[in-house]
């Protein structure tokens, strides 16, 4: 076998292997969830972040926006010829989105609104790109994502009106590849994290931690001790990176895996407690979760499941009338 | 082999969908692997590969794969605030912006927003000019609107062991009339 047929059999060995579609259905789920909660949040300060006359005018985002990419202005411009104004517009999406969402969590028409779940999200982060952070980074990236894999073959509406609900739960090699893939990005985007903050100083002596820890806007609490045990900044952001740097390594094993992920979860909640970033949190553990924890769980579950059925097949069996 | 034995038969949709996917990976790693470090010297070096204004950026925007996930690297950001100063005819009001009563998500968008000021100079007149427009918006007989933008100068430990403590620093100051 020549060395270029070699490398494509080891991509498809790796890639192509036969996954449950269901921690697939789980990450649909919860991150719809988390983007609807986090939608509903915003609600009341809509036009103030996404409105032509918010803090950031729609002439300003159309300068900083790439050419081909949604414009809020552009579809009010569209929507004009209906009577629709700018605000208007801003509503509508808003509208829009939620049932999308709503579609999505429950997997009614899951493809379809899977393509309105990311298109309305990118217009919604493009037309307030100055407020967006880590959250809709990935956000996006699984929405996206959403509409190529088959997150609604699982525990949705998609599933039982089709009355295909039990083949719906078999293993498939598209299921398998989705969460391969997710595994992969979700892994690189760990890697080159800890590799971009171990490339900064701040990061080895320990002030990374100590600055934000110190800031007004994040401080709950009085950390400004630290700076008299330097030690302690310092070991956070030591394993902060460590951790970060060894996960693309450490997380395929099942024997090092369940470390990572709490150490990974436990940095996570240390995040949402020190800096207050509870969504973003959330969704980092919804992720690591999702893609490396629910597929071990459910392969579990479904071996359980299996032994407990055979006795009950091995008692029903003699019973012959 | 799955949980029967058999070998899955793979069909060409799955072919196309792995590589698309890789091609997606691999778009999704030049970007992934864009570095900026300050070892060795005072300045940040950009260790990056030449990616942007490419015919390919709006497909990498649509589909997310122009993400780089470095956050908080290689330095971590201070606080930035914002500060408004109305010249009314008969007054001169000063005030903070801020997002008083709204709930944390509100806040910590309002955050990310006001501390791109700080992070992109090339944008600090544009902003603030929107941002002055916002406060027109509040004050309708403004003559002039001052926006003023500061950063939280954050001694290191070293620093703070000497004494250093954190202030305020003002990096940009912009006054705008109404057209």
């Amino acid at each position: 076998m020549n060395p270029l047929r070699k490398s494509i059999s080891a991509i498809e060995g790796f890639f192509l292997q036969m996954g449950s579609p269901v921690p697939l259905a789980a990450l649909r789920i919860a991150i719809g969830l988390h983007a609807l909660i986090q939608t509903l949040l915003l609600g009341p300060w809509l036009l103030d972040f996404y409105g032509n006359y918010g803090h950031v005018q729609w002439v300003l985002v159309d300068l900083l926006t790439t050419e081909g990419v949604p414009r809020m202005s552009a579809l009010a411009a569209f929507l004009s010829q209906w009577g629709i104004n700018e605000d208007g517009t801003v509503y509508l999406c808003y509208a829009a989105y939620i049932v999308s969402l709503v579609s999505l969590i429950i997997g009614w028409n899951t493809r379809v609104a899977a393509i309105f779940v990311w298109l309305l999200h990118f217009l919604f982060v493009k037309t307030s790109l100055l407020t967006a952070y880590g959250l809709e980074t990935f956000t996006h990236v699984m929405m996206f994502l959403f509409i190529l894999f088959p997150v609604g073959q699982a525990w949705s509406l998609d599933s039982l009106l089709g009355g295909r609900t039990k083949p719906a739960l078999k293993k498939n090699l598209h299921a398998g590849l989705s969460i391969r893939y997710l595994q992969v990005l979700l892994a690189m985007a760990y890697g080159t994290s800890g590799i971009a903050k171990g490339l900064g100083q701040q990061w080895w002596n320990g002030d990374a931690i100590f600055i934000t820890l110190i800031q007004p806007e994040f401080q709950r609490y009085d950390f400004s001790w630290m700076a008299q045990l330097p030690l302690i900044p310092m070991m956070i952001c030591w394993g902060t990176v460590l951790l970060e740097t060894s996960y693309p390594f450490l997380i395929w094993s099942l024997r090092t895996r369940w470390h990572v992920l709490a150490g990974i979860c436990s940095m996570h909640v240390g995040i949402a407690i020190a800096m207050q970033l509870w969504s973003f949190s959330a969704l980092m553990c919804i992720l690591n979760l999702g893609i490396f924890a629910a597929p071990v769980w459910y392969e579990a579950w479904e071996r359980r499941q299996a032994r407990e059925q055979i006795p009950t097949t091995a008692q029903a069996a003699p019973s012959p009338t | 082999m799955n949980s029967s034995g058999k070998t899955p038969s793979i069909r060409a949709s799955h072919r196309i969908l792995l590589w698309f996917l890789m091609v997606q990976l691999l778009i999704s790693a030049a970007y992934a692997f864009q570095f900026t470090t300050d070892l060795g010297g005072k300045g940040a070096t950009k260790l990056f590969l030449p990616l942007e204004q490419t015919p390919l950026q709006a497909w990498t925007e649509y589909t997310g794969v122009d993400k780089n996930y470095g956050f908080y690297a290689p330095k971590v950001g201070t606080d930035v605030r914002i500060r408004y100063v109305v010249h009314t005819p008969d007054e001169m009001i000063q005030e903070p912006f801020s997002m008083e009563g709204a709930n944390l998500e509100a806040r910590i968008r309002a955050s990310a927003m006001v501390s791109a000021f700080a992070r992109a100079e090339e944008f600090q007149d544009f902003g603030s000019m929107s941002m002055a427009a916002f406060a027109f918006g509040r004050h309708p007989k403004a003559k002039e609107v001052e926006v003023i933008v500061e950063v939280m100068d954050t001694p290191s430990i070293r620093e703070w062991r000497k004494g250093e403590r954190m202030d305020w620093l003002e990096i940009y100051r912009g006054a705008f009339a109404p057209r």
